[in-house]
């Protein structure tokens, strides 16, 4: 039996989100494979959204299984939570959320790196399930 | 696999559950739609009650507020009250134009505070007139409230100071999510607002 150790990548920018106009994502972390198969994925975030006279900051962690739709498309739904901060000037608030994410993903036939490309959706906030985040990026695997 | 789906099925309803941050995080602490009606009690010298009402929107929002007409502009991560400045001088109203008061932030923070101060001046026959108004806001604390049997959860209440000339007011104000001003107390004699009932413009 083989255990390997997946390091991914994601750079997700101009999210669509209720919060903010201008963001920057960086939902990165790490998956475990033994004998061949997906058995649990990591990911760790951080996002920043700023709008006119406030910025939102957020970081959490997500955990999930990755499922492959034929060769090359997987799917991976999540769960987390994340600590989010409101912030004017030297003023802030913060509490914690949980997130539930589904992550979309084609593969680029390529053994080491495989790049991707795909988007997520995220569902933060506002108790009802819908899509508060959309992200549109890349990323690679190795 | 059908373990899974099922599993993320049950999380994603847990997940629709709402908690305290979320809310604070992304609810109008005063929707502004025409149609949105809020009735207050009003405990002072003589109890009443009082409708303050979105009545139309142009340029700003129009609320009647027991008839007295006030204005409101909504921007992003703001909400300004729209007044026209004037002063009664020698018998005649004379105009200091229009300013954009900063009625409430959003969203709001604990622990906050903002000011703003308007020095105006206008020249009638000779004679220059000055106008002063300033508005002070501090004390946001994040609480919760029961009124009328009704339990207000996550609801902000701020501390607002105006003065206009030589007059001054202080006044308590507490906003609830989704639903905006829920109490007012009015110093110094305390006459209190205590919210009713609000219908929301479902439309």
């Amino acid at each position: 039996m083989s255990i390997f150790l997946l390091l991914g990548f994601n750079l997700f920018v101009s999210s669509s989100v209720p919060q903010g106009t201008a963001s920057l994502d960086t939902p990165s972390g790490f998956s475990i494979m033994v004998g061949g198969k997906y058995k649990v994925n990591y990911d760790f975030m951080a996002s920043y959204y700023s709008k006119t006279n406030y910025e939102v900051r957020l970081h959490g962690i997500a955990t999930g299984k990755e499922f492959f739709l034929g060769k090359n498309f997987t799917i991976l739904p999540e769960i987390g939570a994340i600590r989010g901060q409101k912030i004017r000037e030297e003023f802030s608030e913060s509490g914690y959320s949980p997130i539930f994410l589904v992550r979309f993903a084609y593969l680029f036939p390529a053994d080491n790196p495989s790049f991707q490309i795909g988007f997520s959706l995220r569902e933060a906030f506002n108790g009802k399930v819908g899509s508060d985040f959309l992200d549109i990026g890349i990323g690679f695997r190795m | 696999m059908v373990k899974w789906v099922l599993t993320s099925l049950i999380l994603a309803l847990a997940l629709g559950c709402e908690n305290p941050f979320s809310t604070r995080m992304t609810a109008d602490y005063f929707p502004l739609a025409v149609g949105n009606n809020w009735l207050y009690e009003i405990k002072a010298d003589n109890n009443y009650q009082l409708v303050m009402r979105v009545t139309e929107e142009d340029s700003f929002f129009q609320v009647d507020v027991g008839g007295d007409i006030q204005y409101f502009e909504r921007k992003s991560g703001i909400v300004n009250r729209v007044r026209e400045l004037t002063i009664t001088y020698e018998g005649e109203r004379i105009p200091f134009g229009r300013i954009y008061e900063p009625y409430l932030l959003l969203p709001p923070i604990e622990g906050e505070n903002w000011q703003r101060e308007f020095n105006l001046s206008s020249v009638y026959e000779g004679d220059t007139v000055k106008k002063y108004f300033s508005i002070s806001v501090d004390s946001v604390i994040s609480t919760s409230i029961v009124l009328n049997s009704a339990s207000y959860e996550n609801v902000y209440r701020i501390r607002r100071t105006t003065i206009e000339d030589t007059d001054s007011l202080i006044q308590y104000e507490w906003f609830a999510p989704d639903i905006g001003l829920i109490r007012k107390i009015i110093l110094p004699d305390s006459a209190t607002w205590e919210l009713t009932s609000f219908t929301i413009n479902e439309q």
